[in-house]
């Protein structure tokens, strides 16, 4: 607990808010713009203005829009994780906290809150958003405030905290492994962009397996070509993977500059 | 003598460095068979270190000596490919155990630059689940406090230096690990770290320093631990690090009649005379130097020589590492 309230601490210092707030507000104002604006009449899954004027259809926009935000997140985790050990705060940590996984837990835990705080900024700035844009374009806003709207923004809301959660650990994995900044970014933006997204796409093996592939699924599961617990079941098989391999490497590595 | 007890009874000595009573105080660091290797090299050998309560142990070693390996297998950060012992009545390979009653700063401060050196402080403290209160006492014996406030990365090195010291006194340790702490730091500064490590260590603290600047450790350290290409060389009190050359008195008059006068006085008293260039050095042998050079200044002055010069000269704590470990540097 302690780990996880000096990191909260750390990172929700004014300057992190004045910075990020203002960020996210004008992302996800563009975002929305860009999603309502370019959005078809109608479609089989995604964004249309028909599935805009239904229930849900205020975070329907800034929930899909979330995808285009994979290697943002992923350079994020893998800076601050791989940073930690070339800024030597790793070291610094671990002779207050020797327990190096309960170290990164909490560390993680914190920057995961910091982001859910983020990801609620994000939600209410699309909603407002949504709601200044979308009657030009004639959608109906009349039922995104109803009761199946809020459990539908509920569920929105887990579902792009499960994407941010993935790309989170697959970058603090990668920041882990190779404890170097520009590594593991150049790694990372390979992985996310090239291989992820051309390759992925263009392999149907790559659409069903491919770990960024089926985080965007969580945020646009209607473009999904496995079924939701599928899904599931992959994204908590890989997690596992990744978590035996970040404790193994934390567990058996000297920590030297 | 279960474990528990023994932990519990090392805590902080009573007589500060030099106080005596030394060999009644437990092992605060009491290891054996230290050895790592990276690949087919060996960069720790079989080291055996036992650290005093109280005392302020100097490490010292030419670059690759292992010294920076050692402290942070003591630290838990490497670990050890063999060896056993005991940091605070705890086992070596159990540093969760300790390290709350542990203090370090090794290989170089490390803080967030974003953050002011107080806030730095906090998050650290924070982190160990010590009192932020004591704060203000660390940030006052580390002499940052005016500049607590600022920003991490618009100190200087020395400042940067002192935070790091600061950081390793949070929650009052009983053991102190200072890696190089006067790297990079001026002449003003070493002076102001020298002070704080002998404060440090008033309290009771146990202190392992390092230093590449051995006259640096000279005027700290009560012990020595020397070390060579991951071996240990010497390990005991300061003084009786071995010496090549004889301790002497440092005489020399004022004219060439003063120094044939001061010839003829010092062989007549059947003492072992050498002639230097900066004068003639009398061998200070089993006797106490203070006693020696008075004695010896005052037969001469009453024999009527002027002299100009007098002192002990003793080799110093750089020739005698010199002589154990060599010239080269292996960095």
């Amino acid at each position: 607990m302690n780990t996880f309230v000096a990191e909260w601490i750390r990172l929700s210092a004014k300057r992190t808010w004045l910075i990020a707030i203002p960020f996210t507000i004008l992302y996800s104002a563009v975002l929305t713009v860009v999603m309502i604006d370019t959005a078809p009449d109608r479609a089989n899954g995604g964004v249309s203005l028909q599935a805009l004027g239904q229930s849900g259809g205020g975070t329907l926009a800034v929930r899909t829009g979330v995808a285009f935000t994979s290697v943002l997140i992923l350079a994020l985790f893998v800076g601050m994780s791989a940073g930690s050990f070339a800024r030597g705060t790793w070291r610094a940590s671990l002779l207050q906290q020797p327990r190096r996984l309960t170290l990164a837990a909490g560390t993680f835990a914190a920057r995961i809150a910091i982001s859910a705080v983020v990801v609620v900024v994000l939600f209410i700035a699309g909603l407002v958003t949504a709601y200044l844009v979308a009657p030009a374009q004639g959608v109906d806003t009349g039922s995104w405030l109803d009761a199946t709207s809020l459990r539908m923004a509920g569920e929105d809301y887990l579902r792009t905290m499960v994407f941010i959660v993935g790309w989170a650990v697959l970058g603090t994995l990668l920041g882990i492994l190779t404890r170097s900044v520009p590594i593991g970014l150049g790694i990372g933006i390979l992985w996310a962009g090239p291989i992820e997204n051309v390759l992925g796409d263009r392999l149907s093996l790559g659409g069903e397996y491919f770990p960024g592939l089926l985080l965007r699924y969580v945020v646009a599961p209607e473009t999904a070509p496995v079924t939701g617990v599928t899904l599931a079941l992959r994204l908590l098989v890989y997690a596992a993977v990744a978590l035996l391999v970040v404790s193994t490497l934390l567990r058996r590595r000297d920590v030297s500059s | 003598m279960s474990e528990q007890t023994v932990s519990q009874e090392i805590q902080r000595s009573g007589p500060g460095p030099g106080g005596g009573a030394e060999a009644t105080r437990p092992d605060v660091v009491s290891v054996v068979g230290l050895t790592k290797r990276y690949g087919r090299r060996t960069v720790v050998d079989g080291v055996e270190l036992h650290l005093t309560a109280g005392s302020i142990t100097g490490l010292i070693g030419p670059n690759g000596a292992g010294k920076t390996t050692i402290m942070s297998m003591l630290l838990g950060l490497v670990r050890p490919d063999s060896g056993r012992g005991t940091v605070l009545g705890n086992d070596l390979t159990r540093p969760a155990d300790y390290l709350s009653r542990v203090g370090a700063l090794i290989e170089g401060p490390a803080f967030f630059g974003n953050l002011s050196g107080r806030d730095n402080l906090r998050y650290f403290a924070r982190l160990g689940g010590h009192d932020p209160a004591g704060i203000p006492e660390v940030l006052s014996l580390v002499g940052l406090q005016g500049r607590e406030g600022d920003s991490y990365s618009s100190y200087s090195l020395g400042m940067k230096q002192r935070l790091g010291i600061g950081a390793s006194l949070l929650g009052d340790p009983d053991l102190v690990i200072l890696d190089e702490p006067t790297n990079g730091v001026d002449p003003a500064g070493m002076r102001d770290i020298r002070a704080m490590v002998r404060r440090i260590a008033a309290d009771g603290r146990t202190v392992l320093i390092s230093s590449h600047l051995l006259a640096e450790l000279e005027h700290v350290c009560d012990r020595v631990i020397v070390l060579d290409q991951g071996g240990l060389r010497y390990s005991g009190p300061l003084h009786e690090l071995p010496s090549s050359r004889a301790e002497v008195i440092l005489l020399r008059g004022r004219s060439g009649a003063d120094d044939a006068a001061l010839h003829r006085l010092l062989t007549a008293q059947g003492r072992s005379l050498e002639r230097r260039a900066d004068g003639f050095a009398v061998e200070v042998g089993d006797d106490e130097p203070a006693r020696l050079a008075g004695e010896l200044a005052r037969h001469v002055i009453a024999h009527g020589v002027d002299l100009v010069e007098l002192h002990h000269q003793k080799q110093s704590l750089e020739d005698r590492v010199l002589d154990l470990v060599g010239t080269g540097s292996r960095s």
